[in-house]
């Protein structure tokens, strides 16, 4: 019973805004192996970050060193070193132990990750095919990757600036959002939900953000087909990178004519 | 306005940078032009801006080049570029003109310039020197020029913590300290230094050493300031 009521308690941790790859693997797995540790005092939400780190730090030696044994290995241990990205928050949440630092800190070491594999993998395309292009698409897809992050944090950073509820607004909003075409699946749910909630889950594939890489990174390392990775990586990237920066532009620039037009509008 | 008046209003609205390099050379370039040009009212900071990145491309189609007489002028044009980027917030400033779009846009052009010229750079080593050494630094610098921001803008828009104090205060040797933050403006510096001395490589070498050591010691510096601040 204690078990069951664990289950249940540990289940609403799962972060709704999951991205695809984590949302129905890495992610309820985390969950399951919470089941077991999320009571061991000696554990901590930043020490299982600090693992994370440790585990993306030696699956990309293991992709340094080459060979086919140990790119299964690493492929293995990206996704444990996302499962064990998964815990953290939900630990923390089950905890009640949320902290700044720990997301800040979780946050950090995630971009380190990204860039720590693809450079990693961009190495060992360079080595199999001695030609420079591979370390150039993991270059353009690394940056764009990191723009894309970026205008984020500038936008939320300038529209603070002017309006101190911002961020709290955007979040009602994103909520609002979410609560509205929100699929009611999960536990408890019947297989038919919970397969219309899995199906709708796939359209987040083409977001091609961290969760993806994790998939797109293993499947490569396990088949072989590195640099065809990498391809989709630059690409996916630069396209994602001038989107996302056009649509944060807009929204600052529209919202800006907004605050011109406020006091003509009384 | 006479040349007077417009001096005297650019002098109310200037906001000096407090960068190393910006202080002792970018930012003084900007004020003395501005004085020039600040009421020709085809020139607007957000077209400032633009040219700002348009140079930058340019520095970065020099580099490629490999040649020698382009590096000195690829050398030039960075330096043009920065001046550009250093006039654009001040324009804005004196012509109350200040918008949020402005501020995206400079931000972003920024972030954009940067992976451009380490792209660039890293083309030319390799043609150079073929080995993984130019590879590894080019790859560790571009990502280091992108965690640098990312971590800073992370920080003050969650969590409102502020730039680095350290070396911020008044006074000759404080000041001059200053230049071992390695900022933005440094290592525009340092990248017109390496590119007149004909190397690439020695530009990506400090680049990937001086960004990482810094990026090093401010995501140490935001951990402990949110350790501190959870505390009860």
């Amino acid at each position: 019973m204690a078990e069951a009521s664990k289950l249940e308690r540990l289940w609403p941790t799962k972060n709704p805004d999951d991205e695809w790859w984590s949302s129905f693997v890495t992610s309820p797995i985390a969950i399951l192996i919470n089941c077991v540790v999320v009571d061991w005092r000696w554990l901590s939400p930043n020490l299982i970050t600090c693992f994370s780190l440790l585990t993306a730090i030696a699956a990309s030696a293991l992709i340094v060193i080459g060979g086919g044994m140990n790119f299964i290995l690493a492929a293995g241990l990206i996704n444990l070193s996302h499962v064990l990205d998964c815990m953290d928050g939900q630990m923390a949440k089950y905890r009640h132990e949320t902290s700044r630092f720990g997301d800040y800190f979780d946050k950090v070491t995630d971009q380190v990750q990204v860039f720590l594999w693809f450079a990693a993998l961009a190495y060992a395309a360079y080595l199999q095919t001695d030609s420079v292009t591979p370390v150039f698409l993991a270059f353009v897809g690394v940056s764009l990757y990191s723009l894309r992050v970026y205008v984020k944090y500038v936008t939320i950073f300038i529209q603070v600036r002017h309006d101190r509820d911002y961020l709290e607004k955007s979040s009602e909003t994103a909520l609002a959002i979410r609560s509205a075409d929100a699929l009611k699946a999960g536990l408890g749910a019947g297989w038919k939900l919970n397969l219309a909630w899995f199906l709708k889950e796939q359209r987040k594939f083409f977001l091609f953000n961290e969760a993806v890489f994790v998939f797109l990174l293993s499947a490569a390392l396990v088949t072989g087909y590195l640099v065809p990775m990498l391809w989709l990586f630059a690409s996916s990237q630069v396209y994602f990178g001038f989107v996302r920066s056009w649509q944060r532009g807009r929204q600052i620039y529209l919202n800006q004519q907004a605050a011109l037009l406020k006091p003509m509008a009384k | 306005m006479g040349y007077q008046a417009r001096k005297r209003h650019l002098r109310e609205t200037f906001r000096p940078r407090e960068e190393w390099w910006s202080r002792v050379f970018a930012t003084p370039a900007a004020y003395w032009i501005l004085g020039v040009v600040a009421d020709w009212r085809w020139i607007t900071p957000n077209r400032l801006t633009l040219l700002s990145l348009a140079t930058a491309l340019v520095a970065c189609f020099l580099i490629t080049t490999g040649d020698e007489r382009n590096f000195l002028i690829a050398a030039a044009v960075i330096q043009v570029s920065y001046i550009a980027d250093c006039m654009d917030g001040q324009l804005a400033r004196y012509r109350n003109t200040s918008s949020r779009f402005g501020a995206f846009f400079d931000k972003w052009s920024d972030y954009v310039k940067f992976p451009a010229i380490l792209l660039a750079l890293t083309i030319d080593a390799l043609h150079r020197d073929p080995s993984h050494t130019p590879m590894v630094l080019g790859l560790a610098a571009v990502f280091l020029v992108g965690y640098l921001p990312y971590i800073k803008s992370l920080a003050s828009s969650e969590l409102g913590i502020g730039p680095w104090s350290v070396f911020s205060k008044p006074g000759f040797a404080s000041r001059n300290l200053r230049f071992f933050l390695f900022e933005e403006a440094q290592w525009y510096l340092a990248v017109s230094v390496c590119l007149a001395l004909q190397s690439s490589f020695a530009a990506l070498l400090f680049i990937a050493v001086s960004q990482g050591v810094v990026a090093f010691a401010q995501t140490l510096r935001i951990l402990v300031l949110l350790q501190r601040s959870s505390e009860p």
